[in-house]
Formats: structure tokens, C-alpha cells, sequence
């Protein structure tokens, strides 16, 4: 694959150490508010704003790396893979093809596209095949494979639920914050709710504790 | 390369974006090339993911709406209830019969199967 260093950025703005970096505080040119700036981020990015683009880098590229991970690519891969993920959206947005940013979603979604061609490539398909577009479109929605084990994901999520509504109240409420639909860093995370960084942390690593149990239960049949 | 194992609280804290940059690169260095803890990273990136699935269920389950639903169900049934125990007993006050019980009740639907022979036999021509 093309490495970051072999491909001229097309606005400099993942280095290395970026590429590191934890995605909790980004250090960036464009202003961070508690809440909205994310939507004022991509509105920038998708008007060609260098620095808002290294900061959604900064912010996402580890949950990108992370999905990657999850799907079994080494470290080492993933993290080039999510690179250059993010280099085909600032060139999608650059030729005007890309009229909404909705991340991290997209850039996972971009990011496991290449990863689904490379392990195509790597499995031996001849060099001009037609990408399997269904193939891949599946996988991309239904990482699980067959109805069974998707069945039994349900289950355990059902049960995940569950151990999850006797958690307490701010503890829910800091998970929700992190993993559901509006996704925010930890750092957001602790502006909301006005607890410190590493109290954020430490509720998760408990809540993850008590939800790790239902989620790997069984995990080795399916 | 690092040959110290990653615990696992630092490949947690890793996939939580916790860990300082420094320890960060050893554990990435070290589970580039160890099996056992890129194995364990994998398993620790799933639960981060299915934790979304998990959030996003507990978003969409507190339908709080449904006994209120369940409610308004049961009081429609009721009200539908009563309406037809008022209306039955309204018609059987109503109707004149020449027994009691069953054979009343029989006597009324013989009634009405009659009426319904006499208007097919009309409409038949017969």
C-alpha cells in the first residue's frame, strides 16, 4: 500500500505524531467549542480548511484505527489503512465529490472499504477484477456473517442492555454520551458533564467491566 | 521491539485513547509483532464497537410511550366492552321472546335465518 511519507498530503496535516496521538485533546488552529463545533468543523473541512481537516483528523483517526482493529488487521496496518482513508476523503472533497461529512462514520466506512480491497488483493484476485461491489457492500453492513451469530450478538447486546440499566445514572449517562449516536470524545465527554478526564475514564473502564462479562460470554461458540 | 507482554488494562486503555503517546508506541510496536496482544487488542477494539451497539439499543429502549399506549389500548377495550354488554342487554330487553335462556336465543336466530331465506327466495325470482 501506499505509505502517508510516499503520497505528497494533500494538506500536510497528518503527521506522524498525529497519527499517534491519542484522540482526546486535538491541538488545533479552529476553535472548539463544547458542543456544535463538530458540524462547524465539517462545514469547514468540506470548504477546504486545512486545520479543520487535521482537526476531525485528530479527533477521529483513532476511532477509525480502533474499527480497524476490531475487524483483526494488526496495528501496523490499520493505522495505514486509516491514513490513507482519510487522504481519499480530503481528495474526494478537493475533486467536489463529497457533499456531506458525517464522521467518524464515514471515514470507518471509507477505512473498512480499503481494508475489504486489500484483503481482496491479498487473497489473490487478479489484478483487473471487477470489485465485488454487493460483496463488499454486505460486509460493510453486516460484519457478523450469518443469521446465527448475528442472533446471538443480539442476545448478548439484549443482555449488555440490561446490565447496563443498573448501572447508575451518570454512569449511563457518560457511556451514552461516548458510544452512542452523538459519539463524543472523552475530553467532550468530561465538558458535559463536568467531571475531569480521567473520572470519565475510570467510569468507562467500570461500566466496560460490568459489560464485558454478557458481551465475551459464550463468544468462543460463535 | 519491546518484549514486555501489554497488560491488559494498558491494551484497555489503549483502544480508550488513554494510554500517554510514549507507552502508546511501545504497545503499538510490541502488538505488531506479538500475536497473543495484537489477539487480545482485537478483543478489546470489539468490545469498544459492540459498546456502540450496546449505547445505541439503550438509546432506542426506553420506550417509555408503550404502557402509555398500552393504556390508552386497554381503556378503548374497555369502553368497547361496556358498549357491547350495554347494547346486548339493550336488545334483549328490547326483543319480545316466548321463552327464556337458550331457547329464546334460538328462537331469535330461527327468526332471522327465516327473514333471510324469504328475501333470497325474492331476490331469486322464487
Amino acid at each position: 500500500m501506499k505509505s502517508f511519507a510516499d503520497a505528497a498530503p494533500p494538506f500536510g496535516f497528518f503527521s506522524a505524531a498525529a497519527a499517534q496521538r491519542a484522540p482526546a485533546a486535538p491541538s488545533v488552529a479552529v476553535p472548539l467549542g463544547p458542543a456544535g463545533d463538530d458540524g462547524a468543523l465539517c462545514s469547514a473541512a468540506l470548504g477546504g480548511d486545512a486545520h479543520a481537516w487535521s482537526a476531525l483528523v485528530d479527533r477521529y483517526n483513532h476511532r477509525v484505527v480502533v474499527a480497524l482493529l476490531a475487524r483483526g488487521i494488526r496495528i501496523d496496518r490499520a493505522k495505514d489503512i486509516a491514513q490513507e482513508a482519510w487522504m481519499r476523503l480530503v481528495e474526494q472533497q478537493r475533486l467536489g465529490k463529497l457533499d456531506r461529512l458525517q464522521l467518524p462514520g464515514l471515514a470507518i466506512t471509507q477505512a473498512t472499504f480499503l481494508a475489504l480491497e486489500a484483503q481482496r488483493r491479498d487473497a489473490g484476485a487478479r489484478k483487473h477484477d471487477p470489485i465485488d461491489e454487493p460483496k463488499i457492500a454486505s460486509a460493510l453492513a453486516d460484519p457478523h456473517g450469518d443469521a446465527e451469530s448475528r442472533m446471538m450478538t443480539e442476545e448478548r447486546v439484549a443482555r449488555a442492555v440490561e446490565v447496563l440499566s443498573r448501572c447508575s445514572p451518570s454512569a449511563r449517562k457518560v457511556f451514552r454520551l461516548a458510544y452512542g449516536g452523538e459519539g463524543l470524545s472523552h475530553a467532550e465527554v468530561a465538558r458535559r458533564v463536568g467531571l475531569s478526564l480521567q473520572r470519565v475514564r475510570q467510569i468507562l473502564c467500570e461500566v466496560r467491566a460490568k459489560l464485558r462479562a454478557e458481551l465475551e460470554e459464550g463468544e468462543d461458540e460463535t | 521491539m519491546s518484549h514486555r507482554h501489554a497488560t491488559s488494562a494498558e491494551l484497555e486503555l489503549y483502544v480508550l485513547g488513554g494510554l500517554d503517546p510514549e507507552r502508546a508506541a511501545v504497545v503499538e510496536e510490541h502488538c505488531a509483532s506479538c500475536d497473543a496482544c495484537a489477539r487480545g487488542l482485537a478483543g478489546e477494539a470489539r468490545l469498544e464497537v459492540a459498546f456502540e451497539q450496546v449505547a445505541r439499543r439503550a438509546e432506542r429502549a426506553p420506550v417509555v410511550a408503550r404502557p402509555v399506549r398500552a393504556a390508552a389500548y386497554g381503556a378503548a377495550g374497555l369502553v368497547a366492552m361496556a358498549a357491547a354488554v350495554l347494547l346486548w342487554f339493550g336488545r334483549a330487553a328490547a326483543t319480545p321472546t316466548t321463552g327464556e335462556g337458550t331457547a329464546a336465543a334460538a328462537h331469535h336466530t330461527m327468526q332471522d335465518g327465516a327473514i333471510l331465506d324469504a328475501r333470497n327466495d325474492a331476490l331469486d325470482g322464487g
